[in-house]
């Protein structure tokens, strides 16, 4: 028989056997990964707007980036929806077969960007704001493209999706975007934009959302439903807001250190609840 | 002391005093080419969209001035009212180069079509004898959305390269 090397058997069973006395990490812990897990859950709800225009998603979204001296909005959005819903005579995007005319657009789509937002009044405490169209676009639907900031915006509003654009596309088969800029001397502390209805609105309400920067730091991001008939004011970025929106971006600032915390949070939870529930 | 020439010697002297001259004349007037590339993004700050690279070129004239087309959805064409009087306009088309020769002094402003609104501008500043005349014409041309704050950004470069005088 071959002789055993290393524990006898007895010994291993022992060993086997044994088990380390349930480490109990403490109310604390326990307290912190609780925190940390709703961290976590507040930090997703945050950023669930930061997705690309889908299918699901807002038939409006607008972002607003504030810097000093100047702030940017953009528009994106089904064109069909966004011309109807701000009262833009579609005819102005159409060639006489009725479909999108992209070589028209070479030669600078700022005339239709301002048409577009003829009928929207955006003030600041009051004081109107004019808006500046730098650009429009028009991109088949099925081209997804970025729209989560002011960056990724202007890439939107400037960039052929397409190396050869279709010749017949619809606008209920493109999506619109349109970037505009305001100049101002003083920072806007207040920003509300009034999309006039001008009585061609979709019989639906539809969902915008709104995404705020600042610098291209995120300060707020939140939705609202625009029913028909109805003026639409957007409160951009009001500071000291006690809105939801400002809440969450309070917490998640900064946002790396934000994910390490909840990372380390969900791993302590784990580790915190297999220990409390082994067999002791 | 007293140096004699004879007729060769003094035929290849002033054969090769003549040939340095025109050689000096020749490099004085060399004319050379200038690039700019028409991007998406600019290589020194990716927040940057649709430039010029560089926004900002001094020349002489006679230079050319060479429009490559890098990326697509770009061109190049002289903005109205920002050349020099006599001076040709130009455009290219869209997402095709263009090679402009200048030989009039001043400042000449130009533009992406589709992308003015974005500030896609740049400007050339050809030296010379009246290279002045056309700048104040040229900075009072009114600028359409994100090409105002880029020109602001322009003509401070060109003061502090002393270009502005």
């Amino acid at each position: 028989m071959r002789p055993s090397k290393g524990i006898p058997r007895q010994a291993k069973t022992k060993v086997a056997n044994r088990r380390p006395p349930a480490r109990r990490w403490g109310f604390g812990h326990d307290l912190l990964c609780f925190v940390c897990i709703a961290l976590f859950a507040l930090y997703a709800v945050a950023h669930a707007d930061a997705q690309p225009l889908v299918a699901d998603g807002p038939a409006i979204s607008i972002i607003v980036e504030q810097r000093a001296g100047s702030t940017e909005l953009y528009l994106g959005g089904n064109a069909q929806i966004v011309l109807e819903h701000l009262g833009t005579d579609p005819d102005l995007f159409l060639n006489d077969d009725g479909y999108v005319p992209f070589q028209q657009f070479q030669s600078g789509t700022w005339d239709l960007g301002d048409r577009l937002l003829s009928g929207v009044r955006v003030e600041d405490q009051g004081q109107p704001i004019a808006f500046e169209a730098m650009s429009l676009m028009l991109h088949p639907e099925e081209i997804v493209v970025p729209f989560q900031d002011a960056v990724a915006a202007v890439m939107s509003v400037s960039i052929c999706a397409v190396l050869d654009p279709p010749n017949d596309l619809q606008l209920q088969d493109a999506t619109l975007y349109a970037g505009y800029i305001a100049f101002h001397d003083t920072p806007i502390d207040d920003l509300i934009a009034s999309f006039a209805n001008l009585g061609r609105s979709g019989p639906e309400p539809i969902d915008v959302s709104v995404r705020t920067f600042r610098d291209g730091r995120l300060v707020s991001a939140f939705r609202q439903t625009w029913s028909e008939g109805q003026p639409l004011e957007l409160v951009a970025a009001q500071a000291g807001q006690p809105s939801l929106s400002l809440s969450l971006s309070a917490f998640a600032v900064p946002n790396a250190l934000m994910a390490l915390l909840c990372v380390a949070g969900l791993i302590g939870s784990v580790t915190s609840m297999h220990t409390h529930l082994r067999p002791r | 002391m007293t140096v004699y020439l004879n007729r060769r010697t003094f035929v290849v002297a002033s054969s090769a005093l003549v040939a340095t001259g025109l050689g000096a004349v020749s490099s004085a007037n060399a004319q050379t080419t200038h690039m700019v590339e028409m991007l998406n993004v600019s290589p020194d700050n990716p927040r940057l969209r649709n430039v010029f690279e560089p926004r900002l070129l001094v020349v002489q004239p006679g230079d050319t001035v060479s429009f490559v087309s890098v990326n697509p959805s770009h061109n190049s064409a002289s903005a109205d009212g920002m050349i020099p009087e006599g001076a040709e306009p130009w455009a290219s088309q869209i997402s095709q180069g263009i090679d402009v020769t200048l030989t009039v002094p001043g400042f000449y402003g130009y533009n992406c079509t589709p992308h003015l609104g974005l500030g896609m501008v740049g400007l050339i500043v050809v030296e010379g004898d009246g290279m002045m005349d056309n700048l104040e014409a040229a900075q009072a041309v009114r600028q359409r959305g994100m090409a105002a704050r880029v020109w602001d950004e322009i003509w401070a470069e060109a003061t502090e390269q002393g270009l502005l005088g």
